[in-house]
């Protein structure tokens, strides 16, 4: 687990507590505001002006959960032909690669393939809903 | 004013300050809640390192057919002697009085490295010396982990000792820069473990580039521990590339490599060109380049001191070439973004090569950085 990972479990825990606690806040807003419109008592109106802001800054927190991007990560070795020039990416990383070691065979000429660098490639994710609510177990995989 | 009036006022003023001591213990809980919570992250991760590190020396312990009670002997003995390096503490020099005190601090980090590889070969005798650098940097990182651990419990159990709230304030305010600080090193483990170029290794891939890009294989020596040198020729102008040796992680001795120079090659250099990662601002793009004048070296600043010294004796305007990385990305695999970012330094030191001096001069470049998973 890296450390990522766990600063988002630890958030995580939280979602399912704001999400009835949204829903909870805006049923009460709806009746404060239906109740305003039918007793025409000015304290409705400002009950469900108080209820409405804080759904607002509920709803603000869990928006920002809910655009939580994960990165996964691929390492490669950027292999290139000492002879032709051709390059390609290689994701079969072993732990003896080192950059300017001569590895394999030109698939074009023949000739002899070097590391030219070694880097990792960013790709970043984002969980569905059902992961968020950890109905699914799939963020664990997306770090490896 | 009647007896009712002064009541309220009273009951008023009471329940303020109750609200205000209830919102004082509810902003204690929440920073108490949130510190435990990141301790106990750190101790995992320390924990994790510790694991890593533990293991990683127990794959390379030489297979043998003694019972299984002595292996269980040597695995426990092998724990011990990690946890012996990683409590290791490097004592610094007095500095009531600066003079030549850095002359000494050199000394104790040789001293230090030294004896932690001859105690990583007693424990395994038979490894490649590129492995032995690396388990160094394995124990170097855990060490670090370990006593940013410490030594947050260590103010954490203070704070709640002494119910402080500026304590508690204090090591909460300081809980975004250790966090990041332990983001870089967890990855360090990873890389370290892996013998992968981290980011602060593109000065070393820089000059290693410019190596092979001027055929400078042929000429490599070391004259230094841990340090080579070689000669390539730039557009008629006499290059020396200094650079640490790899692809084992270690950051050489970049100063002695460059004394050694001016004792066996001569006086006359034009100039002293080192490239190296430099920490970027948050809102800076990672593998942005920028030029600077003087020794672009960090850590201790003992190289930095030396080679600024024997630059200021003889003359030699300092050059830095500078890629911009988060701290985390210094300590990380290398990322695709730094990695072209080395490629567009090579240009700009072809450039300031050619712009920058004539034809037959002699000039030093310096790849600073941990050469780790980078030969030469
Ligand atoms: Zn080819």
């Amino acid at each position: 687990m890296s450390l990522d990972e766990k600063l988002f479990e630890i958030k995580r825990k939280w979602i399912p507590v704001y999400f009835i606690l949204l829903i909870g806040l805006i049923i009460l807003a709806i009746h404060f505001i239906l109740m305003a419109y039918f007793t025409n008592n000015q304290d409705y109106a400002s009950f469900s002006l108080l209820t409405l802001v804080a759904a607002g800054y509920i709803g603000y927190n869990l928006s920002k959960f809910l655009n939580t991007i994960i990165s996964k990560y691929t390492t490669v070795k950027l292999l290139t032909c000492k002879k032709c020039g051709y390059s390609n990416e290689d994701k079969n990383v072993d732990k003896e690669d080192y950059v300017m070691k001569e590895d394999g065979i030109c698939p074009k000429c023949g000739g002899k393939m070097i590391i030219e660098g070694i880097y990792r490639i960013e790709e970043k994710t984002k969980p569905s809903l059902l992961e968020l609510f950890g109905l699914k177990k799939k963020i664990r995989n997306r770090f490896k | 004013m009647d007896g009712q009036g002064i009541v309220n006022t009273i009951m008023t003023l009471f329940l303020l300050l109750i609200f205000a001591y209830i919102s004082q213990e509810l902003q204690i809980w929440k920073m108490v809640s949130e510190i435990e919570a990141y301790l106990s992250i750190f101790r995992t991760a320390r924990d994790h390192a510790l694991g890593v590190t533990s293991n990683t020396f127990k794959k390379l312990l030489p297979k043998s057919n003694s019972s299984r009670k002595i292996e269980y002997e040597k695995i426990k003995n092998i724990d011990e002697r990690i946890q012996e390096l990683v409590d290791l503490t490097i004592i610094e020099p007095v500095n009531l009085d600066p003079y030549g005190i850095v002359k000494k601090i050199k000394h104790i980090i040789l001293v230090t490295e030294k004896t932690v590889e001859n105690e990583i070969k007693i424990i395994l005798p038979n490894i490649k010396k590129s492995e032995i650098k690396n388990l160094t940097n394995l124990i170097d990182a855990t060490r670090i982990l370990n006593f940013i651990y410490k030594f947050l419990d260590h103010n954490y159990r203070i704070a709640r000792k002494f119910k402080s709230l500026w304590l508690l304030m204090q090591i909460y305010a300081l809980l975004p820069f250790i966090t990041q600080e332990v983001k870089a090193l967890e990855n360090a483990i990873e890389a370290f473990n892996k013998g992968l170029p981290v980011g602060d290794s593109v000065g070393p891939l820089v000059a290693s580039k410019l190596i092979k890009k001027y055929s400078g294989f042929e000429n490599i020596d070391t004259p230094v521990e841990d340090t080579v040198i070689t000669r390539v020729n730039i557009d008629n102008r006499e290059i020396y590339i200094v650079k640490a040796q790899g692809p084992g992680g270690t950051t050489g001795r970049l100063d002695d490599a460059i004394e050694w120079l001016f004792n066996n090659i001569g006086k006359k250099f034009s100039m002293i060109i080192t490239v190296d990662a430099a920490l970027k601002f948050e809102g800076e793009k990672s593998g942005t380049i920028t030029q600077g004048f003087g020794v672009a070296i960090g850590g201790t600043g003992v190289e930095k001191f030396n080679i600024e010294e024997i630059a200021s004796k003889h003359n030699i305007p300092l050059y830095a070439i500078l890629i911009k990385m988060s701290e985390i990305e210094a300590l990380s695999i290398l990322t695709k973004d730094l990695y072209e970012a080395t490629e567009k330094a090579l240009n700009i030191i072809e450039r300031v090569i050619r712009e920058r001096s004539v034809e037959h001069d002699k000039i030093i470049l310096v790849g600073v950085g941990n050469t780790i998973g980078i030969y030469p």
